[in-house]
């Protein structure tokens, strides 16, 4: 278990942060939606360093549903504004769902961004949340 | 009574037993059997075979038959579609406007290929996040036995 998500582990169930046997053997106590949590932030890290005063997340939702959620603080009225906008992955594309937008797709460099943004989110979370090893699927050795 | 004869040439009838027009020698000339006539014909076929290799007005059609080639060629529908194609495509480059939309279609071409590729891998990583989730839910999560 990587030292990233000791400290993920850490965030959730608070104290110091434990080993991959202690959080995951001696706590197995995890609901879907602390999974997701941990997952989102490591997703919001994916695209660089995120702005002072801004909070991000992107995590995988579901099987087709991709959320990323920022927030901050707008400078001129000093309050906390945030935007949630969803990708949906249909047959014929990637849905970009925001509030207040219309709907559309996903295309050209942003499509590219989004998919590397996945790639690397599943990557990520395979290795330093699941223990697996990315490319083959297989368990990671404890420790590694 | 006179002794009249009225002549009509479409009544003559040869007779092969009365007159024997087949008895009459054949010119010597036309005799195909005569090795005179043989050796002569012979040397007359080589003269016009070398006449025609050393004609200028001969060899001067030899490019028109070949111009002729693909007109000939152009029947064959495959030949006439290739030859299509190949004008199309030589028109496209030869004209700027023609050029920029065939790049414009290579683009476009290109933007729908990317285009399905990223969307087959985005439409992958969601199942398999999800698939990992699920096994952790069942070793360690609120619903494990």
């Amino acid at each position: 278990m990587g030292v990233f998500t000791q400290k993920l582990a850490s965030m959730i169930t608070g104290g110091s942060a434990p080993s991959y046997n202690q959080t995951m053997r001696r706590r197995p106590r995890f609901t879907r939606r602390d999974l997701i949590r941990m997952e989102s932030r490591i997703g919001g890290q994916l695209f660089g360093p995120v702005p002072k005063g801004h909070r991000r997340e992107f995590f995988c939702l579901d099987r087709h549903t991709w959320v990323w959620y920022e927030e901050w603080v707008d400078e001129a009225s000093h309050k906390k504004v945030s935007t949630t906008t969803r990708y949906e992955v249909h047959d014929n594309g990637v849905l970009k769902v925001q509030e207040g937008q219309p709907y559309k797709f996903v295309e050209g460099q942003e499509l590219t961004n989004l998919v590397w943004a996945m790639h690397l989110y599943y990557e990520e979370v395979a290795r330093n949340i699941y223990g697996y090893d990315p490319a083959t699927g297989k368990p990671l050795p404890i420790g590694a | 009574m006179p002794n009249t004869l009225s002549f009509n040439p479409d009544m003559i009838t040869l007779d092969r037993d009365s007159v024997d027009v087949w008895q009459y020698p054949t010119a010597p000339d036309l005799d195909e059997t005569n090795p005179a006539v043989q050796a002569r014909a012979e040397h007359l076929q080589h003269e016009y075979v070398e006449a025609l290799a050393h004609d200028e007005d001969f060899t001067a059609e030899t490019p028109q038959l070949h111009a002729s080639t693909p007109e000939l060629r152009a029947t064959d529908p495959v030949e006439t579609v290739v030859a299509e194609a190949q004008a199309v495509v030589a028109n496209a480059f030869a004209d700027p406007d023609m050029l920029v939309m065939h790049q414009a279609n290579e683009v476009q071409r290109t933007n729908r290929e990317h285009h399905a590729e990223a969307l087959t891998r985005a439409a992958a990583y969601a199942p398999r996040v999800n698939d990992m989730r699920d096994r952790a839910l069942l070793d360690w999560g609120a619903d494990a036995a």
